[in-house]
């Protein structure tokens, strides 16, 4: 089956500081992945690696410097303008903040109808008439369409997101962090929404989370950020259980436990990570990675399949790795610490 | 410390508090409320815990429940239109909301340290750290000349900030989150106090940044002894680092438990509900979820609080708010059928109600 | 934008509150006093204005010689003109040139005014270099040397007046706007707006304007204030309305002469009226801008 999206070789540059600078901060660099339908691509990693700016570069919310989208068959980063707006129904995005992702002086009801009716799909009373239909069935209060968004809670909020989202029967749906703003006992309620809507409709997520339990939950496949570049991509099971690159075993290993009694030692990075602006060649890991030695930063580092459906950006792991195990020591070395320099 | 302080209060309840040396800290019946344009919303309801002597207590809860007004409660730092009405906060042999505002100035920051959510935003963006830190030596330690540098770089050392030199001559914008967390950190260790209050020390970092500043909570008091009380919304967090825990609900504390027996054994509906709630990777079934929302505590609900959302609520919840029982020595509950609860074999009832999103 | 930092600030960060005029606005009155005051005032001059036909006592451009330079009495309680014209007549008639300039030009200025700043700020690039440039232009003037130039240059009449005034006080309402709208396009309602496929005149129309109104509705309350004083000045130094329209700022510069003769009524009355109308107008918009910013008081 051909994938809902594919995405190639996605790149986002931002300019920094005067018009004739030549820094730029690389905030996407060379992202490509595929979702089938059915299926929940989750996106981890670090703040600043550019997971949101995957997000709104995949839709064209921004224009992406390189790359290209391409949604069941279409090219969307090559859509003139007005067939890009009516290619909007198909793939809709979740925003973080549900207060912040409504407007706060327009109608509920208003704000799911309008890609409806602003995509063609319907008249704007039939819209309205849809939007009320749909969030009756997220149990949402009987008037909510005629409310405002500071009249509802923000669980109630985040479904009237989804909502908008959905209506228009989209193939694939953006979910940036959906949870991370709402409270346990109302996270569970999105969660398992977020589930049912999926096997109803089979919709293709794009699952973007810093929660690695909820990922765990979710995802079917996950990949994993680093700088603007994914590191490490595979099943979900394998990212878990043998994460290759040293980015993702510390990542995997910084998730809290589930229960006191498992507290456990653990792989931490020192330091922070380094500049998005202009990166050195090499891998963008080598001065906080333990493993680092003077070959990490020979080049630029390649995406390797080491197991099917399993691919890792380390340099030492593609070529020391034996049926995707590695177990390496640390060596101590950082890049601009050559005695020989 | 005075036990001559009169009351029923939950004091008598922590085995710990009979060993009067082993508490640091004793709420009793502390109350808050901000005024409003109607009736003052009453935000703390009779607040009763103590913290445990160098033992890292997380309190746990839902936004709005209170944890953040509990600590500048017991501070004695709260605005207008917020205000402690009534209670005590035994400290050291003295009830800090009887103290003159001097006394209790002499308190902050010398005996009990604070750090924030937002890590930068309390720093002061015009000192570089490592001024702000000679000063706190010098007043509240009364240092002089080259030993404030030695110590300033020794505590820098000590919260594991690399290259202290450079750092202590920064600006906090100069500085990451993460950073400017553990300089915080410092400037709350270079003053030597008992106790350190933490409000959401981890939510605005990224997670590998968390569990290093978490990592870094537990080494201090593992090596230096210092009692912390850690306010957080994350179970997580709480399963990683503390002895004990305070689980708060709308205002009022509904249980109390050394950490491995919280997590074992669940004794009020609402802390069981939380702890099934959360997402799990083995255990892909329907996530439970605790129906309802939080209530709002303008008008909270009668008897128990937690009564409307309640799988296990009988009439008497909503008519007789419970009273404290223990479960075993160190672990109380505030529920008239916590004993229901404990012997459901169901996790959180997830039987009992049907948990539909 | 949306890193963790944004998130769970309910108590530490202030959203622009929601307010609900029908609800809130009689409870707020009810705490600032001086603002309802304010409100009483400008409503009494409003209604002062549009039933002067039915409140004057006299025909304000009817003379009499008999009753020339009266002081005020009983018959005339603000006295009379050198023409035996009724001085109390003439105020409550002025109250509608004076009100119809300040409102016209307020008008004018704010939606000119919106249009350009939310058009450079939405669009920003060439756009907000050009439109801001000529902005920055009008500002290069003192405000009221550019009033009596374009005032001057267009020779003097009611209608050239407010388009004065109105120019002048474009800058501000531009440089508002344009600050609101570059501070919220990057909401994450905006963007939602456009995945939703909203275009781009609309996102700004539809989503960003109705979001950035409130502070600029507050500014408006302040510039009638101004802009009466303005006319006021523009016609004493006779750039703006000629006699005899009962327009206040022309009865005060008619009246000045006489002050030192001891006719002091033809000016004072007048004069008063422009005070009391300023100063309702800036009691109004100093409450607003606190009811939208409740911490400004504080700081
Ligand atoms: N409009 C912009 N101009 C300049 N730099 C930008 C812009 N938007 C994003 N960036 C930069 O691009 C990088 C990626 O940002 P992005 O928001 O995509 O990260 P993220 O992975 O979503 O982070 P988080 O987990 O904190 O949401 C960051 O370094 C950010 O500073
Ligand atoms: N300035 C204030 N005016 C009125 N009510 C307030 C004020 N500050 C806090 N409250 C109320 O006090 C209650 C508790 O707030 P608090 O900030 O302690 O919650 P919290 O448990 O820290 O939540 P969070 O997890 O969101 O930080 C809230 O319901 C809130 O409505
Ligand atoms: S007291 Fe009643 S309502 Fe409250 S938690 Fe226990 S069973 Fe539920
Ligand atoms: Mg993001
Ligand atoms: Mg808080």
């Amino acid at each position: 089956m051909p994938p809902v999206v594919e995405v190639r070789d996605l790149r986002k540059l931002y300019r920094i500081g005067h018009a004739f600078s030549r820094d730029y901060v690389h905030a996407v660099d060379g992202v490509s992945f595929a979702i089938a339908s059915g299926e929940t691509l989750a996106l981890v990693g670090e703040s600043g690696s550019g997971k949101s700016t995957v997000a709104r570069t995949v839709l064209r919310l921004e224009a992406p410097t390189a790359g290209e989208t391409i949604l069941d068959g279409t090219s969307v980063t090559r859509a003139s303008e007005h067939a890009l707006r009516r290619m909007r129904a198909r793939m809709q995005m979740v925003f973080q903040d549900p207060y912040d992702a409504l407007n706060p002086r327009m109608r509920i009801g208003e704000q799911v109808a309008e890609p409806l009716w602003l995509s063609g799909k319907s008249s704007r009373r039939d819209a309205l008439h849809q939007a009320r239909e749909f969030l009756r069935g997220l149990h949402l209060p009987a008037d909510a369409d005629r409310r405002y968004p500071h009249q509802l809670s923000g669980g109630q909020l985040q479904r009237v997101g989804i909502a908008r989202a959905l209506v228009t029967e989209p193939s694939l749906v953006i979910l940036d962090e959906p949870t991370s703003a709402l409270d346990v006992s109302v996270q569970a309620q999105i969660i398992n929404l977020l589930v049912d809507l999926q096997a109803q409709r089979s919709l293709a997520y794009l699952f973007i989370s810093h929660d690695l339990h909820v990922v765990g939950y979710l995802a079917d496949r996950v990949a994993v950020m680093y700088l603007g570049q994914i590191i490490e991509l595979g099943p979900t099971a394998a990212i878990f259980e043998r994460p290759g690159h040293p980015y993702t075993r510390a990542l995997i290993s910084a998730a809290p436990v589930d229960h006191p009694r498992e507290r456990r030692q653990r792989i931490m990075l020192s330091g922070e990570p380094t500049s998005p602006i202009n990166p050195k060649p090499g891998c963008r890991l080598a001065t906080r990675c333990p493993f680092a030695l003077p070959r990490c930063v020979e080049r630029d580092i390649d995406l390797t399949e080491v197991l099917p459906g399993h691919t890792v950006r380390c340099r030492r792991f593609a070529e020391e790795h034996q049926d995707g195990v590695w177990n390496p020591a640390p060596t101590g070395w950082k890049p601009g610490f050559d005695p020989a320099a | 410390m005075s036990s001559s302080a009169a009351g029923k209060g939950i004091a008598g309840m922590d085995a710990a508090s009979t060993r009067d040396s082993s508490v640091l800290l004793d709420v009793r019946r502390l109350r808050t409320e901000f005024a409003t344009r109607a009736e003052p919303v009453r935000v703390l309801d009779g607040l009763d815990f103590t913290l445990t002597n160098h033992h890292i207590t997380g309190l746990v809860g839902e936004s709005g429940s209170g944890k953040s007004v509990t600590a500048f409660s017991l501070l004695r730092l709260l605005r207008p239109p917020g205000n402690v009405v009534s209670g005590e906060v035994w400290f050291r042999g003295r009830d800090l909301m009887s103290l003159s505002e001097k006394q209790m100035t002499a308190i902050r920051g010398r005996e009990i340290g604070m750090i924030f959510q937002q890590p930068r935003a309390s720093l002061n963006p015009v000192f570089r750290v490592g001024d702000v830190l000679n000063h706190v030596l010098r007043l509240h330690r009364g240092m002089k000349g080259d030993a404030v540098r030695r110590e300033a770089f020794r505590v820098f050392q000590e919260v594991g900030l690399p290259d202290p030199a450079r750092i202590l001559r920064s600006y906090p914008h100069e500085l990451s989150g993460g950073m400017c967390q553990r300089v915080m950190i410092a400037q709350v260790l270079a003053g030597q106090p008992k106790l350190l209050i933490a409000d959401e020390p981890t939510t605005a970092l990224d997670v590998t940044i968390q569990m290093q500043i978490v990592h870094l909570l537990r080494s201090i008091r593992d090596r230096l002894g210092l009692t912390q009380l850690l306010i957080t919304h994350d179970l997580g967090l709480v399963g990683e680092m503390c002895d004990d825990v305070l689980v708060m609900y709308a205002g009022e504390i509904v249980e109390r438990a050394p950490v491995v027996d919280l997590f074992d054994q669940p004794s009020h509906p609402y802390t069981r509900g939380l702890l099934a709630s959360r997402a799990n990777r083995k255990d892909r079934d329907r996530l439970y979820s605790i129906p309802g929302t939080v209530p709002s505590l303008v008008a909270p609900p009668t008897g128990c609080r937690f009564h409307p959302r309640c799988p296990y609520a009988r009439q008497i919840c909503s008519d007789v708010a419970p009273a404290p029982e223990h479960v075993s020595a160190n672990h109380w509950v505030r529920c008239h059928f916590w004993k229901d609860v404990v012997r459901d074999p169901t996790s959180a009832g997830r039987d009992t109600v049907a948990a539909r999103g | 934008m949306a890193t963790p930092e944004a998130l769970n600030l309910p108590t530490t960060v202030a959203r622009e509150p929601i307010i609900n005029w029908r609800t809130d606005l009689g409870y707020w009155l009810g705490r600032n006093p001086v603002t309802a005051v304010g409100m009483a005032v400008v409503v009494l001059l409003v209604l002062m204005a549009m039933f002067a036909p039915l409140l004057a006592p006299y025909d304000p451009f009817a003379t009499d010689p008999r009753v020339s330079l009266q002081p005020p009495s009983w018959s005339h309680p603000f006295g009379t003109g050198p023409f035996g014209e009724d001085i109390l007549s003439r105020v409550m008639y002025g109250a509608r040139y004076d009100l119809a300039i300040a409102f016209g030009a307020v008008g004018i200025a704010l939606v000119l005014g919106c249009l350009i700043g939310a058009v450079a700020g939405f669009w920003g690039g060439v756009f907000d270099d050009v439109l801001m440039r000529v902005v920055e232009l009008l500002q290069a003037f003192p405000q009221f040397v550019l009033a009596m130039a374009i005032a001057g240059a267009l020779g003097p009449s009611f209608l050239n007046l407010i388009i004065a005034i109105a120019v002048t006080n474009i800058p501000i309402y531009a440089h508002l706007m344009r600050v609101r709208i570059l501070s919220i396009k990057g909401a994450q309602f905006a963007v939602a707006a456009a995945s939703s496929g909203n275009s781009r005149p609309r996102i700004l129309y539809r989503h960003l304007l109705p979001n950035s109104l409130a502070p600029i509705f507050v500014q408006s309350t302040l510039q009638p204030g101004w802009a009466i004083l303005s006319a006021a000045g523009l016609s004493f130094i006779g750039l703006g309305i000629r006699l005899p329209a009962p327009e206040w700022g022309l009865m005060v510069a008619a009246g000045s002469s006489r002050i030192i003769s001891g006719q002091w009524w033809i000016s004072l009355f007048p004069g008063l009226f422009i005070v009391l109308a300023v100063m309702a107008f800036n009691l109004i918009g100093d409450g607003l801008q606190d009811l939208l910013d409740p911490q400004r008081k504080s700081t």
